[in-house]
């Protein structure tokens, strides 16, 4: 826990004024997700049984656990990918499963897996990946790549990315999608330094602005949070 | 949130994404002509003969290059996370997936189109069939890449999925086979193939229309 409370002030990344993202939040309303007696079976293992969450406005919730024990699966749970074997996970009272269109209009999920095109250059693939979410123009993606201070790769298609590189593609494509709730998988993998507190500055400002996220990860996310919880998945 | 644009876009990206490919695209085809141009060679090159086989060599020609297009559809987009995202998008998945799809008719199905004829001219088909093979090709490729589409999805985790998707997919093709075949026939031997034709437009409409939803639930499955 002590590796939270950073002792020097953080130096703010340039975030950079996303249009997008400023009109979003202007508006962002309040939210909850809960969780309800969640059981999962992968195989003939229980990875979780009678399990209940709640995230809701400016909250944080952190989850570990061993590697293998479910943090994945259960975050994919929570996005409506993977039907739990019971119970329910609801969007605002709203099971996710009945009111699926606006759940994932407010919930963005960074997984594992980059998805990009490795064809398409950057600016191809912000502008497919935002576009899937949200109406966008091509300055938003402009505005997201100068955030990014990325400019000059606008152009440059993504296999030619390091690993870390797509992973800060991804984060930039979730936060320019304007989405109340974040669901992250791992964020901090494969960035370095400097990224990794870009990354725990944008979580913080979503968190600031009434976002709520919800994140699994090894090492510990240096953020202040207007709410945090930890939860360990228990093996 | 707008529909029309996200589609547009996917399409866009397909279509980039094809010409990137060009080679692989274009594979199917050459591997059309190739089935094509080998059947005299193993039948016979007699010129009457070559005509009375012309029309199922042709049909058989274009079903598996269809087969042979689908074997690896949607593997990538499950491999590197975007069907997850398309999936998550608030759109339906079914419309992402007509975007698609509709591109990658017109990629495979318009040089089909140009291609036939030169076919079937090697193959001495009779010119009064051209029309009306070519009408059944555009009406009977819809349903190949609809039903493809939908064993693609099924199988796209599956580790032999190329071995299974041919036994799916392949009896449900049957009746498109016989019907392009017989309207073929029908039309190169001087009558009317009207009723074969409207069989094949009935199956494109079906396969068109519930197709997708189909597609869309087996890739929902397959992320789960």
């Amino acid at each position: 826990m002590l590796a939270y409370l950073r002792i020097e002030p953080k130096t703010r990344y340039n975030l950079g004024a996303y249009r997008l993202y400023r009109d979003h939040m202007s508006r962002i309303a309040s939210h909850t997700l809960s969780a309800t007696a969640l059981e999962l079976w992968r195989g003939d293992r229980c990875l979780f049984t009678e399990l209940n969450l709640t995230v809701s406005t400016g909250e944080l919730l952190q989850v570990t656990g061993a590697n293998g024990s479910g943090k994945t699966s259960l975050l994919r749970v929570l996005t409506g990918l993977l039907p739990p074997e019971a119970g329910h996970v609801r969007w605002n009272d709203e099971p996710i499963h009945r009111a699926r269109a606006a759940f994932h209009e407010s919930m963005g999920y960074v997984a594992h897996r980059d998805a990009h095109y490795d064809d398409l250059t950057l600016r191809q693939n912000l502008m497919w990946g935002i576009g899937l979410h949200h109406d966008i123009e091509s300055r938003d993606v402009d505005s997201t790549l100068e955030a990014l201070d990325w400019c000059e790769l606008a152009d440059v298609p993504a296999h030619a990315l390091s690993a870390g590189q797509r992973r800060r593609l991804s984060l930039a494509r979730l936060r320019a999608s304007g989405k109340s709730l974040w669901i992250l998988d791992e964020p901090l993998t494969n960035l370095d330094a400097g990224a990794r507190v870009w990354c725990e500055d944008i979580i913080e400002v979503h968190l600031e602005q009434g976002g709520s996220v919800i994140a699994t990860s090894h090492q510990p996310l240096c953020v202040r949070a207007p709410s945090r919880r930890e939860w360990a998945i228990s093996t | 949130m707008k529909l029309w644009p996200t589609m547009v876009r996917q399409a866009g990206v397909e279509w980039r994404i094809s010409l990137r490919r060009f080679g692989e695209v274009m594979n199917p085809l050459v591997f059309f002509l190739a089935t094509v141009s080998l059947f005299p060679l193993g039948l016979s090159p007699e010129p009457d003969r070559m005509a009375g086989y012309a029309t199922g060599v042709l049909w058989v020609a274009t079903l598996l290059a269809f087969l042979f297009a689908q074997a690896r559809q949607f593997r990538a987009e499950a491999y590197n996370g975007v069907l997850e995202q398309l999936a998550l998008s608030p759109h339906p998945l079914a419309l992402l997936v007509v975007a698609k799809l509709v591109v990658q008719w017109v990629i495979l199905t318009l040089p089909l189109l140009i291609l036939a004829p030169v076919a079937a001219y090697a193959l001495n088909f009779p010119v009064q069939g051209l029309s009306t093979l070519l009408a059944a090709l555009t009406l009977a490729t819809p349903t190949m890449l609809a039903l493809g589409s939908v064993g693609a999805a099924l199988t796209v985790h599956a580790h032999q999925g190329g071995a299974l998707l041919t036994v799916l997919v392949m009896p449900m093709l049957v009746p498109v086979l016989v019907f392009g075949a017989r309207a073929t026939d029908l039309a190169s031997a001087g009558s009317a193939p009207g009723g074969a034709l409207l069989w094949l437009a009935m199956l494109a409409v079906l396969s068109v229309s519930l197709g997708p939803f189909v597609i869309a639930a087996a890739l929902r499955q397959s992320l789960a």
